[in-house]
């Protein structure tokens, strides 16, 4: 799910061209399109404020139902922590990159245009390690 | 150098900050009110530098993880658990409350992509890094992993259910993982890049399917909920 999800070149126009959606729908209205009737929808992440093309008509009539927020971080970090220190998760296995703080620019481009099999870039400040 | 503005502020060294696909956000100019100077970044760990008179559960020194959100641990949503929606730390909106390092628009808090950052609310937020993680999955339990995994708990997930995750990313990939221990049946991810629905087969070992770039594939990802033996898939097989 994401503000500026790829897909439809109207979507794209609309929000990140000329700001008129507060975020790209279209990751959004696949998901009211793919789930069955009565299904549920959960949206995270980032979202802008503003105004949104989202298919809320076929969501009513398809019964769905949407959840969404951002997350309460610390809310999940006692049962996370258990599953970090049981094994049941290792979320530093999708660090991809690690980048001195100097270089982030290089970072965010890279981050951005999908270059190098970059999925989590960390950055280090200068004579932390 | 920012300083402590508030009797609850700490100042951390910052030793490990990430930066997160919601940056880009910033990055493209997306986020309404982000001013020249602001510092991103609202995944970070480092080490308490310095503490405001108020302060009990830090001390210079600790080695902390920050949760990307602020919030005041006491009011009306706070104390219902919504520490996203907080309403005493922003003003400059309503519905969320603050984020490190994300524009005027979720509070102007500076960020931690940085050398050293200011923590506000440090008795709230903060938590001392247990002894037993490592600093790389601490910085992932500020934001990114917990997203995933809260992506998954608003599902409502219940037992044989099949999941669609649309988006590849690290969020993606650990709300796919996330999926599997509440129970899902299948797990299907469904991107257009194609490294990265080969690490959610490999990291989340889920289903996956290509989008194209530039049309919606409605018809297609209906037709994979409907019949799930229907389709032959290119992936391995989810784990029992």
């Amino acid at each position: 799910m994401g503000a500026e999800a790829d897909g439809a070149f109207l979507q794209h126009v609309t929000s990140a061209k000329l700001k008129l959606q507060g975020g790209s729908p279209v990751a959004l209205n696949w998901c009211i399109d793919s789930v069955r009737k009565g299904g549920r929808v959960s949206v995270v992440g980032a979202f802008g404020p503003l105004f949104s093309a989202v298919k809320i008509g076929d969501a009513m009539n398809k019964g769905l139902t949407i959840r969404t927020n951002q997350c309460p971080v610390k809310r999940q970090w006692p049962r996370l922590f258990e599953h970090v220190k049981n094994g049941i998760l290792k979320p530093s296995a999708v660090v991809t990159h690690r980048l001195p703080l100097d270089e982030i620019a290089e970072g965010y481009h890279m981050m951005a245009s999908k270059l190098d099999g970059c999925i989590k870039p960390l950055v280090i400040p200068t004579g932390v390690h | 150098m920012p300083a402590i503005e508030h009797p609850n502020d700490a100042i951390v060294k910052v030793t490990c900050a990430a930066i997160c696909g919601s940056d880009l956000h910033l990055y493209h100019g997306m986020m309404p009110d982000l001013r020249v100077g602001h510092i991103f970044g609202h995944e970070f760990v480092g080490t308490v530098h310095e503490v405001g008179p108020s302060v009990r559960n830090l001390k210079p020194g600790d080695r902390v993880m920050v949760p990307f959100n602020i919030f005041c641990g006491s009011r009306y949503f706070c104390a219902r658990g919504f520490f996203s929606n907080c309403h005493n730390v922003n003003p400059n909106a309503t519905a969320v409350g603050g984020i490190y390092g994300y524009s005027h628009t979720c509070g102007g808090y500076d960020g931690g992509q940085a050398e050293f950052v200011r923590v506000p609310l440090a008795d709230v937020g903060p938590t001392r890094i247990p002894e037993w993680m490592e600093e790389e999955d601490a910085v992932l339990l500020t934001d990114v992993c917990p997203t995933g995994y809260f992506a998954a708990q608003l599902g409502e997930i219940r037992e044989g259910d099949v999941v669609v995750v649309f988006g590849a990313g690290a969020v993606g990939l650990f709300a796919a993982s996330s999926s599997w221990l509440m129970g899902a049946g299948r797990v299907i991810v469904v991107d257009h890049i194609d490294y990265r629905l080969e690490f959610a087969r490999t990291f989340a070992h889920a289903e996956t399917r290509r989008t194209p770039t530039s049309s919606a594939p409605t018809s297609a990802s209906r037709q994979w909920a409907r019949k799930p033996t229907a389709r032959s898939s290119s992936t391995s097989p989810a784990p029992s």
